[in-house]
């Protein structure tokens, strides 16, 4: 027995070394991920005989995999990652958030309730079937009924199939930001003959209209999709796509410097300084629509007095937290809006950061030795940390800040429920539409767990909120955001702090790469120079 | 011998309840709604209790206890909170990469333990014992993951020579990518063997026979294999087969820092987000495995010790 175990570890040893030995040159052209160890220079020359080729296969690292591939049930970042190269939705997003034509080529509001969308007739999913109405329909009310995603979607009463390629939908009430809904992923139309035919085969087996199709997901390791020629929107300009899922930031990292990847999202904020400097990478970066502000429990003392939120708010140095603790990716905050999203308003009222005011509101507000409060926070080390820097700037006027870190499911429950006092909390504005943040973060029909954790209760507010909800016509919606912003100015439930940033780490052979706000990044056009 | 193998694997069955029945209501009872968990920050109440119906979850803790009891008989382990998937093949596809894993890393530590166990038993008190003793408590104190990074900035960045992430697909790339997460997993069970090697050896080391080897005129290489491995063994096997045990549930964080697709970074990623079924079984799963790890031991024993075996067929 002794001798079967020499020569099996024998043997294993023999083929680890060979395997060692054999890789230096060796970059396979299908490029067999993970394998290509050679230096970026060496295998440039090699890999790129006719010069200025493109390579076939794309490469990149995700910190998380996918959690599920039905663009119904995924709602999660990591998982929209992939899936939004899989599927497409009714509309699209320009630069600037304003819809653009995608599966639908026009559309046009009938009346305040009623909407007509007229589909392009080019369009086919990944088994051949023609895209028609029936597929919008039937996609439309599976997203209505899943509780994953059903949020985005639930403003909408009926759908109905007018022809083979115009759908009318009908909503509920009134209803402004409908088409930034309609652009976000988890409403991707997909195949009602192939999902009602095999759901359980469709959810591991994804079928869309997209410009790449599902090849392999090998579960916690990586995602395979090729090209689809026949994309209605021109072919992709690389063959193959791989996702690999790499959980740690700095490994994401080296498997970027090492050429084993040609994209990496998500870089650490204390790696940035790294692939900016580097020679051969680089950091592409924009604004995200997230959020992160301090929310004050605005029932109860001492947070319901107005002198004193305007005092935390010229109490908190916002540059230097985004310089010291973001290094850098993100910007200061003056309103809960991200810029990028529709509805943004200039008219923010701007706290800078000024001790002597703050001192002197917080006495006009009765304070003047100060309080002592809880600030909890959930356990993620940035958000800590952010919330020490914090506690060391309200001291600075006389407030003493516990913090108190609690795991998520009972921060969530904590804010839920009201029982906070301040919290450091973040908020994405996922449809890339003021409503989206305006609705659930003020009105008052939201307060706790759907996102107004200031439980701020105030008339006015709940007025402009719901008129620029309600208006079909951007101009209209943009005054009563104008307006409302106005008026939260002096109200602030609120202390924005930063807007994040979306970054990704790309070797310098990548091009076109554009970087999605909301970081579901799309790559159709992008291509890799071999 | 085979009634005892049936008796041991008819206790399994407490264990499993046993199991079950910790995690279940761990979990259940920690603080945190699974549903919001899943949903995030932004979900509306209407989802939150859509989902909650959806998942069953409005039912009291028991009465979901039972219900999963039943469904665990029929060998159904349900399905996932977060995807929505059956759990069985989830926890089927990650199990052998970490079996993988386990096993490269059991092998590193055997091939470097046993010998230098052996060596620094044999050398008692010399420079080479002191040195693999501090080698051994190094290994045992090194945080996993500092020596994982530490590897990868070394092999991975600086000289190239393997992947410094992710499983390599067919024979060769998977060898290589092997060798860096199976190093660190290794080291630290490596010291455990070591220092078994050693008190095993020395305890044999002067017994009687092992005079009367040499007295007989056997080469001391022989003596050593032979007379005093083969006495020592039984220890040495002992904490292999605990160490082995451990590495397949406890390699999570060898497998996080490696991108490893195994079951200890999913257990623990199904544990944050409160994925009761996932968590429970890969729990399940892993009881068994652990089970049958130690029984394969105790059998072990007997063919290493016929004194045991005896034993066995009372």
């Amino acid at each position: 027995m002794k001798r079967v175990l020499a020569v099996a570890l024998s043997l294993f040893l023999m083929l680890a070394l060979a395997a060692c030995g054999g890789g230096s040159g060796s970059v396979a052209p299908e490029g067999d991920d993970g394998t290509s160890t050679a230096a970026p220079a060496g295998g440039a020359s090699e890999a790129a005989p006719a010069g200025g080729d493109e390579k076939d296969t794309l490469t990149w690292v995700q910190g998380a995999d996918v959690t599920s591939l039905d663009p119904h049930v995924g709602k999660e970042t990591p998982a929209v990652m992939v899936t939004c190269n899989i599927f497409d939705t009714l509309l699209g997003k320009d630069e600037n958030g304003h819809p653009t034509p995608c599966l639908a080529e026009s559309w046009e509001s009938v009346d305040e309730l009623t909407w007509t969308f007229k589909l392009r007739q080019d369009v086919t999913f990944h088994d051949g079937t023609p895209m028609t109405s029936a597929d919008v329909k039937f996609s439309l009310e599976r997203a209505i009924a899943s509780a994953f995603v059903s949020y985005v979607v639930d403003f909408i009463d009926t759908v109905t199939a007018d022809d083979e390629y115009t759908v009318t939908i009908k909503t509920k009430s009134p209803y402004g930001p409908i088409l930034a809904n309609l652009a976000v992923p988890f409403t991707a139309i997909v195949p009602k003959a192939a999902v009602e035919a095999d759901e359980d085969a469709f959810v591991v087996n994804p079928i869309g209209t997209g410009a790449f199709k599902f090849v392999e997901w090998k579960q916690g390791d990586s995602i395979k999709l090729e090209a689809n020629e026949n994309y209605w929107g021109g072919a992709p300009a690389t063959k193959n796509l791989v996702m690999r899922v790499v959980p740690e930031a700095a490994q994401r990292l080296i498997a970027l410097e090492n050429g084993e990847t040609d994209l990496a999202y998500e870089i650490g904020p204390n790696d940035l300084s790294k692939v900016r400097d580097h020679a051969n990478l680089e950091l592409l970066e924009a604004p995200s629509l997230s959020v992160f502000y301090l929310t004050l429990n605005t029932q109860n003392a001492p947070f319901d007095n107005v002198k004193v939120r305007q005092a935390i708010r010229y109490a908190i140095d916002k540059p230097l937290i985004v310089d010291s603790m973001l290094y850098g990716s993100g910007e200061p905050a003056d309103a809960t809006i991200p810029p990028a999203a529709f509805g943004y308003s200039a008219r923010s009222k701007v706290y800078d950061y000024n001790l002597e005011l703050a001192k002197e509101l917080m006495e006009e507000a009765g304070y003047a030795d100060g309080f002592t409060c809880e600030l909890s926070v959930n356990d993620n080390p940035t958000r800590v940390e952010i919330c020490q820097v914090v506690q060391s700037q309200l001291k600075e006027i006389g407030i003493n800040v516990e913090i108190q870190v609690l795991e998520f499911g009972s921060w969530i429950d904590q804010l839920g429920t009201g029982e906070h006092e301040m919290s450091f909390t973040g908020w994405t504005c996922s449809t890339a539409d003021a409503d989206y943040s305006y609705y659930s973060l003020f009105h008052s029909s939201q307060t706790g767990y759907p996102g107004n954790d200031a439980f701020l209760m105030d008339p006015k507010v709940d007025e402009l909120v719901e008129k620029g909800r309600e208006s079909a016509n951007g101009d209209e919606r943009q005054a009563a955001y104008d307006e409302l912003e106005e008026y939260l100015g002096d109200l602030t439930p609120y202390t924005p702090i930063y807007y994040s940033n979306v970054n990704v780490g790309a070797s310098s052979k990548v091009q076109n790469f554009v970087v999605d706000v909301n970081g579901y990044h799309r790559l159709h056009g992008v291509s890799v120079a071999g | 011998m085979y009634k005892y193998v049936l008796k041991r694997l008819l206790m399994m069955i407490p264990v499993l309840l046993g199991v079950t029945f910790l995690v279940y209501f761990i979990l259940a009872l920690s603080p945190g709604d699974p549903v919001r968990m899943i949903l995030g920050e932004q979900a509306s109440e209407e989802s939150v209790q859509m989902l909650r119906e959806e998942l069953g979850l409005n039912d009291p803790i028991p009465v979901r206890y039972v219900r999963y009891l039943g469904g665990l008989l029929q060998g159904d382990l349900g399905t996932s909170y977060k995807n929505q998937l059956p759990v069985a093949p989830q926890v089927l596809e990650r199990f052998p990469n970490t079996l993988i894993l386990a096993m490269s890393g059991m092998l590193v530590a055997l091939l470097v333990g046993t010998p230098l166990g052996i060596l620094s038993a044999k050398k008692q008190y010399t420079l080479l014992d002191n040195a693999t003793t501090v080698l051994g408590l190094v290994g045992v104190a090194m945080p996993t993951f500092w020596l994982g990074l530490l590897l990868v900035l070394l092999f991975s960045l600086h000289l190239g020579w393997f992947p410094s992430s992710g499983m390599g697909e067919g024979i060769g790339p998977l060898l290589k990518s092997l060798v860096l997460p199976a190093a660190t997993l290794g080291t630290s069970c490596t010291a455990s063997v070591m220092r078994m090697t050693r008190s095993s050896m020395l305890e044999v080391l002067r017994q009687d026979y092992i005079d009367t080897a040499r007295a007989k005129g056997l080469k001391e290489g022989y003596i050593t294999l032979h007379h005093m491995l083969k006495n020592a063994l039984v220890p040495i096997v002992t904490v292999a087969g605990l160490q082995f045990g451990m590495l397949l549930g406890g390699s999570a964080l060898t497998e996080t820092i490696f991108s490893w697709p195994g079951l200890g970074r999913f257990m623990v990623d199904s544990i944050k987000s409160k994925d009761m079924p996932m968590v429970l079984g890969s729990a399940v799963f892993l009881a068994v495995v652990y089970s049958v790890v130690n029984l394969l031991v105790d059998i072990l024993y007997a063919y290493i010790d016929p004194r045991i075996k005896s034993q066995y067929k009372k």
